[in-house]
């Protein structure tokens, strides 16, 4: 900021009173009116017509909505700040006797570096304050909002894996049915083969993995088989158990349908209890079949040895 | 101190100005309430000053609001000797209006110097009005009496917000040449303001008062004020 002469000053007093100069042209225009002895006389006559300038617009009504405005933010500045901060505008136009333009000037810096010193420091403190606070507090909500998002995050993940439990359960129920029906079956076969005169069966596959099973036949003629590794049945086709006996005519003596589990079992009854009997197992397009439809898809022979459980 | 020509500016302390000082005062005790007062009077002609500046209403609300959040802060440094309160509230509006216009405007881009001058310094159509347009109907002559560079220099110094070595550097025209032209268009303004009131006793909406005194308030006793 470069010190201003008397000359430079007047020079410049035109511009000073219209706002007509640079902020540092005006700074420097301050200073040196705050200082200066002089009295400076051409501020006053060429400021003097400047108010009349500002009143010389024809008024415009600015909008109803803006009263509410200013005096909510005023009233907000009130509370903020308990004592006013020191003057952040100067008038340009000072239309005052020049002598006490001077003294105006002087009385401001003076008074610029006593009490309104504090209380302007007081003032910006408060209100950086305030400002800090305020970060403080949006940051704190963005966390919390953050956390937020998070925690429905977690929660939509938890309700997924909820679903696919549920899922797993209604499969895990389904095999676990198969399962004990499979077991009652094969208890059923141990039944008969264990009690007098019974005689059990492995029906092997005759293609590598093809279905694999025990049966058992009773004296009294009773049946039982229980199979695995079948592939399902769709809606009509069955699968078919058949008793040969020595005059090799198949007898059909019950179906069944598989589901996924790829387990089967049918109790039935056998009309002969011969030794030496086959067990035929077939897939048929429907019950009632009246002759095997090849091929066989597992078989054995019935003895008396003990099947192995 | 040599004597000083009647002061033009105290002319404008009307009858309404006790009041506004009251009110002043209440807001410089921190009755920021009282603001309303000032508010209520003077919203229309701050948002003038600041459309006719800026034009731009939005951001003219933002400078009224923000001129009287102003005159909430500095009340209690409103020194007598500024002038009315009117005057005070008007220059905060003027140098806040400025400061916005600068700051939108880059100092690459001026006004067009060739564009239509603004209208709103000719001559009103009415009369009729109360003192608030008489007054205005005073500096309107006033300005009629100055030369046209006289006057664009001024409106561009007061209106534009312009430095004057931009306006020297848009019109072409060298700075000191400018500077001239405001300093003597100033002097003219101020001079047939103080003429015409000299001259127009029987005026109403001025009142001449007693010249003011290097050792008397600015502000002179009013006579009917309109």
């Amino acid at each position: 900021m470069t010190t201003m002469s008397c000359d430079q000053v007047r020079d410049l007093a035109a511009g000073f009173v219209l706002g007509a100069l640079s902020p540092t042209e005006m700074e420097d225009v301050r200073e040196h009116l705050a200082t200066c002895p002089e009295p400076h006389p051409e501020f006053a006559e060429l400021g003097a017509a400047v108010p009349y300038l500002a009143e010389s617009v024809e008024p415009v009504e600015p909008p109803e909505t803006l009263k509410a405005r200013v005096l909510a933010v005023v009233a907000e500045a009130a509370a903020v700040a308990t004592t006013p901060a020191s003057p952040d505008v100067v008038p340009a136009a000072r239309p005052s006797a020049a002598g006490q333009v001077i003294s105006i000037e002087r009385e401001r810096v003076r008074r610029r570096s006593t009490a309104s010193w504090v209380a302007a420091i007081a003032a910006v403190l408060l209100i950086a304050g305030l400002a800090a606070w305020n970060v403080q507090l949006r940051s704190e909500l963005n966390t919390t909002q953050a956390q937020l998002e998070q925690l429905r995050t977690e929660v939509a993940s938890t309700q997924a894996q909820v679903a696919q439990l549920r899922s797993d359960l209604a499969s895990a129920q389904t095999e676990l049915d198969a399962s004990r029906a499979y077991q009652a079956a094969i208890d059923q076969v141990f039944t008969i083969a264990n009690a007098p005169g019974g005689q059990a069966a492995i029906l092997a596959p005759a293609a590598a993995g093809g279905p694999t099973g025990l049966a058992a036949i009773g004296v009294d003629g009773s049946l039982a088989i229980a199979m695995h590794d079948l592939p399902a049945t769709a809606t009509t086709d069955v699968y078919t158990a058949w008793v040969i006996g020595s005059n090799g005519v198949p007898v059909d003596v019950g179906s069944f349908q598989v589901g996924s589990t790829g387990i089967g079992s049918l109790t039935g009854a056998h009309g002969t209890s011969e030794a030496g009997l086959t067990i035929a197992l077939t897939h048929e397009p429907g019950p009632g079949a009246t002759a095997p439809t090849p091929p066989i898809l597992s078989s054995g022979v019935v003895g008396s040895a003990s099947p192995q459980g | 101190m040599t004597e000083q020509p009647p002061t033009v500016a105290g002319r404008l302390a009307t009858a309404g100005d006790d009041a506004d000082r009251a009110a002043l005062d209440r807001i410089a005790a921190g009755d920021h309430g009282a603001i309303e007062i000032l508010y209520d009077r003077y919203r229309a002609m701050s948002y003038a000053l600041a459309l006719r500046i800026t034009a731009d209403p939005a951001l003219s609300e933002d400078i009224v609001q923000d001129a009287f959040v102003g005159v909430w802060r500095n009340a209690a440094r409103y020194v007598d000797a500024r002038g009315s309160v009117k005057t005070w509230l008007l220059s905060i509006v003027h140098h806040r209006a400025i400061d916005a216009v600068r700051r939108r405007r880059p100092t690459s881009d001026l006004p067009d110097p060739d564009a239509a001058p603004p209208t709103s310094l000719t001559l009103p159509d009415v009369w009729q009005e109360v003192a608030g347009r008489l007054d205005r109907q005073a500096v309107v002559v006033a300005l009629e009496s100055l030369s046209a560079p006289q006057r664009e220099a001024v409106e561009l110094g007061y209106f534009g917000g312009l430095t004057q070595q931009e306006i020297a550097g848009r019109l072409g025209i060298p700075l000191g040449t400018i500077k001239s032209r405001m300093r003597l268009g100033l002097m003219s303004l101020r001079n047939s303001l103080v003429f015409r009131n000299e001259i127009d006793p029987t005026d109403g909406s001025f009142d001449r008062g007693e010249p003011a005194s290097p050792t008397s308030p600015d502000r002179v006793p009013r006579g009917e004020q309109p």
